[in-house]
């Protein structure tokens, strides 16, 4: 079914107006995009779900500690580091 | 109604009855009235209301009248004949002009085709002397203002005041998009309030987009988005720059809108500064959705774009498929 733009005036007055061939084909391209942005979409909410026990800054402190310090670190905070570089490795393109 | 008709010719009793020196109440062949009786004994005038009375048809002398043949007579009128004209058979030439009066009318019996004709528009009110009197019709838009106590009212222009009027409503009926125009100089802010508004895909986020030419095209790059919310108990915040259409709430998969039965999202946003070339086009608002049966999501948020100018029209989609359904109302705010 062809798409079409509804539009009401200052006045109120209502009018339809179908898409035009162009705005067609970038509408059907816009929709393929999303469709193909679905799993770095859902993979962003999932990564920012993990913010409140794992910060990105804390991240990247842990990241930059070596294996001795690491290990020094509580096992909590340890687990929440190692889940959220899994969830970062598995980012699709 | 009953009427108190003329007398004529026909109307005058001549009788006579014979004494006996014993009888004092003789019959009258029609009724009449004391005083409307003139009686004779043997020629002589007797006193009314001394010698005799009338009652009805009933003669009753004082004494015995002396025996004679046909020595009492008679002469007298009938009693006043009241008529009673048939119904509906008095005409208004009948009654003498002005003189109906209030109690002659009974209670809630007039009815507006009773009534003179006005002028269309014209209201009824009551001058300085009680008397009914017109309050003439206003202007369009006028409304009925109050002059107090013994001052009639009139018709005058609403006090000056910040309000909140209605403008607009569209309702999207699979639209692909909902495009909304006004004009900026008539308001600070403009309120578009999203109301059971369903995508027709599953899982998508609302987009808007702004127009500086009355909705003939809109921009196409350079939103900027911003909004932090709340999803199945989780803090969601999600940041877009340069998109190329602006989008409300979080795009993050798994955060959208859903379009199953009972699914829709609810939106009030506000269009700030629409008339101000000067400034950054911007938008904010509260959305909340229905992502799915179990939960809900809600997102305070911000959208603007990247160039000044003002906003004279804005436009719905979701990311991918039809505005199944949902209304779109439009309204302004002034200050006083």
């Amino acid at each position: 079914m062809a798409r079409s733009h509804k539009k009401v005036a200052a006045d109120g007055t209502i009018t339809e107006v179908l898409f035009t061939t162009q705005e067609e084909t970038d509408r059907d391209a816009e929709e393929v995009a999303v469709t193909a942005s679905a799993p770095l979409r859902l993979w962003k909410g999932q990564i920012a779900a993990t913010d409140i026990q794992m910060p990105r800054i804390s991240e990247d402190i842990i990241d930059s500690m070596d294996a001795t310090q690491k290990a020094a670190l509580p096992l909590l905070v340890r687990d929440n580091h190692a889940a959220k570089k899994t969830l970062r490795g598995q980012r699709p393109a | 109604m009953s009427f108190l008709v003329g007398l004529d010719l026909n109307d005058v009793q001549v009788q006579t009855d014979s004494g006996n020196a014993s009888t004092t109440a003789f019959t009258l062949t029609v009724a009449s009235t004391t005083n409307a009786v003139a009686a004779y004994i043997s020629g002589v005038r007797q006193l009314a209301g001394t010698d005799y009375s009338v009652s009805g048809t009933t003669i009753t002398f004082t004494t015995a009248p002396p025996t004679g043949t046909n020595n009492i007579m008679y002469v007298y009128t009938k009693a006043a004949i009241i008529n009673t004209p048939a119904d509906n058979s008095v005409t208004s030439a009948k009654i003498v002009d002005g003189t109906i009066v209030a109690a002659d009318l009974a209670d809630n019996a007039i009815t507006l085709a009773k009534m003179a004709h006005g002028t269309d528009g014209n209201l009824i009110t009551y001058d300085a002397a009680g008397a009914p009197a017109a309050v003439a019709t206003g202007n369009s838009g006028q409304i009925l203002t109050s002059g107090g106590a013994g001052v009639a009212p009139t018709f005058a222009a609403a006090a000056a005041g910040g309000s909140m009027q209605f403008i607009s409503t569209v309702e999207a009926s699979s639209s692909a998009t909902i495009a909304i125009t006004f004009t900026p100089g008539d308001a600070d802010t403009f309120k578009i309030f999203c109301e059971g508004v369903v995508p027709a895909s599953d899982d998508v986020t609302l987009q808007m987009e702004f127009s500086t030419d009355g909705g003939s095209s809109y921009y196409s790059s350079d939103y900027q988005s911003d909004s932090v919310g709340r999803h199945s108990g989780t803090t969601v915040a999600g940041l877009n720059d340069a998109l190329t259409i602006g989008r409300i709430g979080s795009d993050s998969a798994g955060e959208e809108v859903g379009s199953t039965t009972g699914e829709h999202l609810n939106a009030e946003i506000s269009i700030h500064n629409p008339s101000d070339t000067a400034l950054f086009s911007m938008v904010s608002g509260h959305l909340v959705a229905m992502k799915d049966a179990a939960n809900n999501i809600q997102y305070h948020f911000v959208l603007n774009h990247g160039t000044a100018g003002d906003i004279d029209a804005v436009r719905f989609s979701f990311t991918s498929g039809n505005i199944e359904s949902g209304r779109f109302t439009l309204h302004k705010i002034t200050h006083s």
